[in-house]
């Protein structure tokens, strides 16, 4: 017990940055709030302290994740909802706070499972929906909180206790988001949010991960409603509409979503600001109802339109190396028969035969349109066979084009691809930072860092920046890291140079040596030359050649169909 | 910059002097702040009108100051719009408390909670009529002078089921339309064969076309609409723009400004409206009112309704529930020199003790037993003709009520 309290002391230390320290000072300052301000001012912070919970809990779902969600108000008014209900029933705070966290968590899985799988634009639109429909439920149905005049919630704590609950609360919900952003699942999401088709060639699960992300703003949501309900005394559904929603998300836009630090200042932001709009407000005979809502829209389009990122940006990410277990090569082999897929009335595959076999590359040519991209998503199994068979063990694809997710460092590539492998990184876990989940995350991570220097990739850069060649590299370090004992690579070399190709090349051969069995699409024929130890030709869908380099090459059938004058 | 800068010993003298002279004006007296809670971003003449009549009174009780303890008190009137939230209403309050506020005059939303915050300071409601806004034993913080639901749904009851009509009961659904509901139920529970049709409308809605047919089908030959003032206009407008001209009913909402504002263009769909209120003369005759009248004049002009008679008078806006605010604040002045503290539970004890003199010229109380300003009796009913109204005739109480003057 020692010894892991020592450990995980020391894995603090290690992140510790100067910014951590002033955020600490901040906090320990804020403790001592009620104690100058009276009662009305810490009730004032105290809500906007569960607001800024909330806004967390949105943060992680649009700076981590990227999904743009406009229903936060609902999660934070189904918490309330649930809350007032609990209460009322004569159950404590802390019985009425974990049914509001539930209730806002189901109801982010449902929004999430039904929406996750809509592109940006259509999240958002759902969403804001979403925020309508709970909105319009909450004022219709007096039974939630009572209509009009709202549902009197009796009893709980002072504003006192509030605030320093407030505060404890907003503080862990800004360690909770920094625990799950920098786990496994958050990398996974992260990397969904910068390329899903990547994402999913390397085993993310995006839609469940992306439903957990949007579970989990909704806890924070509805834990935040549930407190928030019992500070003001009176459930009111007028407070849960699309306008909470809208401000969250400017709240969110303007403090920064790829830190926890951000929503606590973009609400202190918006809180300076919607009493200097009190001022103008007063100034110009406005009502401060309607000044606000003014200012917060101005401010949406401001962040929209200059593109501002946020107040916080996020810092640079450290990581606790371990000693990496040597991890046997993995073994096994893929073997399909008869393999036939039509798209409408075109065969794009007719009774294809394949055999991938370990420690050996497999070539797949054949000229454009002869169906070899639509050979590889079959085994890859994202496109079903009309007909066929296939027996593999696990496979891992690359993408035709260089898919890296841009802002990950390559380290975090290997560690998402990695992740399907963990047996210690379920959301509790990353978020409880157990010693065995430590220890698997150091163990990890050097593991990766291994990698990348066999590959000679560089760790610490954001991918983006890195040159095409090792982009190339880290896509088959991801398929290498995923564990898969088959490779799937689509083209690699395509648009690379003489001396990229011979750097892929030579990274393939070491693949193969170490025993994975190997299946390149590839149109540089003299990669394949020098690369393949077995050639298949297609033409038309059809195999109309399969063997060693040099017999497939004398093959009269290859000539005619995709060599020309060309030679293998 | 050059030729500004001989000025500036000026203007720190002008600034010194300016701060002195702040605290050392003579005659000066402490601040005893009152806090209007009202909706004046979503209602503006009701919020209006409880703040006006609150200052006339402050205005009137600090020409000689509040005395406590030896040291002169003057009232001070700070507004807070609730915007008809409930959960705003409760945090103004709270905030109020929290700025030593002596007193609240609230419009009624989220009393259910915010009396529990308030900590003993009275809060005075001055329009809502629900059932349980006040109960001396429960919330002996909480006082009214407004007429009361239950009030107005009785005196409507017992003046229309003995006309055999066949009421139509359209309550809205907003606080006040639910809190009506209830009052009208419970009116109307002994003879249910008077009412066609219950039905809630939906509050701030355009098109109330298709409530209004299902009560026109369902043989009504009255309605009670129940509501916030839009929802009264829109029944309205419904039943005439169909040709039906059966006559509406309602609660004191029905003389707010906006219903004739909304109807301006059709003088004829507000003649025949009924309403039924807290009557705004007493036994002594016009002159009491009448004179507050003026003075509210003086101080913030006519409350013009924003319409003409057919004969191009402009129409005013009598300040009925000014007169009740205004009544508060004389109250709660008695009050604390009856007190000699501030300290809530001395002043609660003290309102429960005072009589005033309202605007009207009827005595103003409370006592142990009773929060309510306005009793049940005193609810009249008046008709509108020609964009003004007039107490009607078939009414005993009514009957007696001279009609005032609402034109300039």
């Amino acid at each position: 017990m020692r010894a892991e309290l020592g450990g995980a002391a020391r894995d603090v230390r290690a992140s510790w940055r100067p910014r951590a320290s002033w955020t600490a000072a901040a906090f320990a300052l804020a403790a001592v709030g009620p104690l100058v301000l009276g009662d009305a001012r810490t009730a004032d912070i105290a809500d906007g302290l569960y607001l800024a919970c909330a806004a967390i809990g949105l943060a992680f779902a649009v700076g981590v994740a990227g999904l743009p969600s406009l229903a936060q108000g609902a999660f934070v008014g189904v918490g309330a909802v649930t809350a007032a209900h609990v209460l009322a029933a004569g159950w404590p705070t802390a019985a009425a706070a974990l049914a509001g966290a539930v209730a806002g968590g189901l109801a982010g899985a449902l929004v999430g499972l039904a929406f996750a799988r809509l592109p940006p634009a259509g999240f958002a639109a759902a969403t804001w929906i979403v925020s309508w429909l709970v909105a319009f439920a909450l004022q219709s149905i007096t039974w939630f909180l009572g209509g009009s005049q709202g549902l009197v919630v009796t009893g709980g704590p002072s504003a006192a206790q509030h605030y320093a609950l407030a505060l404890v609360l907003t503080g862990l919900a800004a360690l909770a988001y920094l625990a799950l952003a920098r786990s496994p699942i958050g990398l996974q999401l992260a990397a969904a949010r910068e390329r899903e088709p990547a994402a999913l060639a390397l085993g993310v699960p995006v839609l469940r991960i992306r439903a957990l992300a949007v579970a989990a703003s909704g806890v924070a949501g509805g834990v935040a409603g549930a407190l928030a309900v019992q500070l003001a005394g009176i459930g009111d559904p007028s407070q849960y509409g699309p306008f909470l929603s809208f401000r969250l998300f400017v709240v969110v836009l303007i403090g920064g979503a790829l830190s926890p630090l951000g929503p606590p200042l973009g609400v202190l932001v918006l809180g300076v600001l919607s009493l200097l709009a009190d001022l103008v407000g007063r100034l110009e005979n406005v009502a401060a109802s309607r000044a606000h809502t003014l200012l917060t829209a101005v401010m949406l389009l401001g962040v929209v339109s200059l593109g501002w990122e946020g107040i916080v940006r996020p810092s640079a990410r450290r990581r606790r190396d371990g000693h990496a277990a040597t991890r046997p090569a993995p073994q096994g082999s893929l073997t399909a028969t008869g393999l036939a897929k039509s798209f409408e009335t075109v065969a794009a595959v007719d009774d294809v035969t394949v055999a991938v076999a370990p420690g050996a590359i497999t070539a797949l040519v054949g000229p454009n349109g002869s169906g070899k991209t639509t050979v590889l998503r079959l085994l890859a199994g994202t496109v079903e066979p009309d007909a066929g068979r296939i027996e593999s063990a696990p496979v891992a694809r690359t993408l035709q084009a260089t898919a890296i997710f841009p802002t990950l460092t390559p380290l975090e590539h290997l560690l998402v691809a990695s992740s399907a492998r963990r047996s210690r990184a379920g959301v509790l876990r990353s978020l409880f930072a157990t010693p065995q989940t430590r220890e698997e995350d150091a163990r990890f991570t050097g593991e990766a860092r291994q990698l990348l220097e066999r590959f000679g990739i560089p760790r610490d850069v954001p991918a983006g920046e890195l040159p095409v060649s090792d982009q190339r590299a880290l896509m088959l370090a991801c398929a290498y890291a995923t564990g898969a004992p088959v490779l799937l690579v689509d083209e690699p070399s395509a648009g690379a140079s003489a001396a990229e190709a011979t750097r892929l090349g030579e990274l393939l051969r070491t693949l193969r040596d170490e025993g994975l069995a190997v299946l390149v699409v590839e149109h540089n024929l003299g990669l394949v030359r020098r690369l393949a130890d077995r050639v298949i030709v297609l033409d038309a869908g059809r195999v109309i050649a399969d063997g060693p380099p040099d017999a497939v090459a004398a093959d009269e059938r290859v000539r005619i169909a995709y060599l020309g004058n060309q030679a293998l | 910059m050059a030729a500004v800068r001989p000025l500036l010993p000026l203007l720190l003298v002008g600034l010194v002097l300016a701060a002195c002279g702040g605290h050392a004006t003579p005659g000066a007296h402490a601040k005893l702040d009152i806090v209007v809670n009202a909706p004046f971003s979503r209602s503006p003449y009701l919020g209006r009108t409880i703040e006006n009549g609150a200052r006339l009174a402050a205005s009137e009780v600090n020409a000689t100051g509040v005395r406590i303890g030896g040291t002169t008190y003057d009232l001070r009137v700070r507004t807070m719009d609730t915007g008809l939230s409930p959960a705003r209403a409760v945090a103004n309050v709270r905030r109020a408390v929290g700025e030593h506020a002596v007193a609240i005059v609230d419009e009624g939303t989220g009393i259910d909670a915010s009396w529990r915050l308030a900590d003993g300071v009275p809060i005075c409601v001055v329009f809502e009529g629900g059932d349980q806004v006040t109960d001396p034993i429960a919330r002996p913080n909480v006082y009214r002078i407004a007429p009361t639901d239950h009030g107005v749904a009785f005196r409507l009851a017992e003046y229309l089921i003995p006309k055999k009509v066949k009421v139509a009961l359209l309550p809205d659904d907003s606080g006040y339309g639910a809190a009506g509901k209830q009052a009208l139920d419970a009116a109307f529970s002994a003879n249910r064969s008077s009412v066609a049709l219950e039905e809630t409308l939906p509050a701030d809605a355009l098109d109330l076309g298709p409530q209004i047919l299902r009560a026109r089908r369902a043989h009504a030959t009255a309605l009670l609409v129940w509501g916030r003032p839009a929802t009264i206009a829109s029944a309205i407008t419904a039943a005439r723009s169909a040709g039906w001209n059966v006559p509406v009913y309602t609660p004191p909402t029905g003389a707010d400004p906006f219903v004739r504002q909304q109807l301006a263009d059709h003088p004829s769909w507000v003649d025949g409206l009924t309403f039924a209120g807290g009557r705004l003369t007493a036994e002594v005759g016009t002159g009491p009112f009448r004179a507050f009248e003026q003075k509210y004049e003086t101080a913030f002009g006519v409350d013009n309704v924003g319409v003409k008679t057919r004969s191009g008078a402009e129409v005013i806006q009598l300040p009925e529930t000014a007169m009740y605010t205004y009544d508060f604040v004389h109250l709660l002045a008695a009050a604390l020199q009856h007190a000699g503290s501030t300290d809530p539970a001395k002043l609660n004890a003290a309102l429960n003790e005072v009589t005033t003199e309202g605007a009207n010229g009827d005595e103003r109380a409370f006592n142990r037993h009773n929060h309510d300003g306005v009793i049940d009796d005193d609810v009249y009913f008046a008709r509108f003709h020609d964009m003004t109204y007039a107490p009607v005739h078939d009414d005993p109480l009514s009957a007696t009520l001279p009609a005032l003057a609402q034109t300039r």
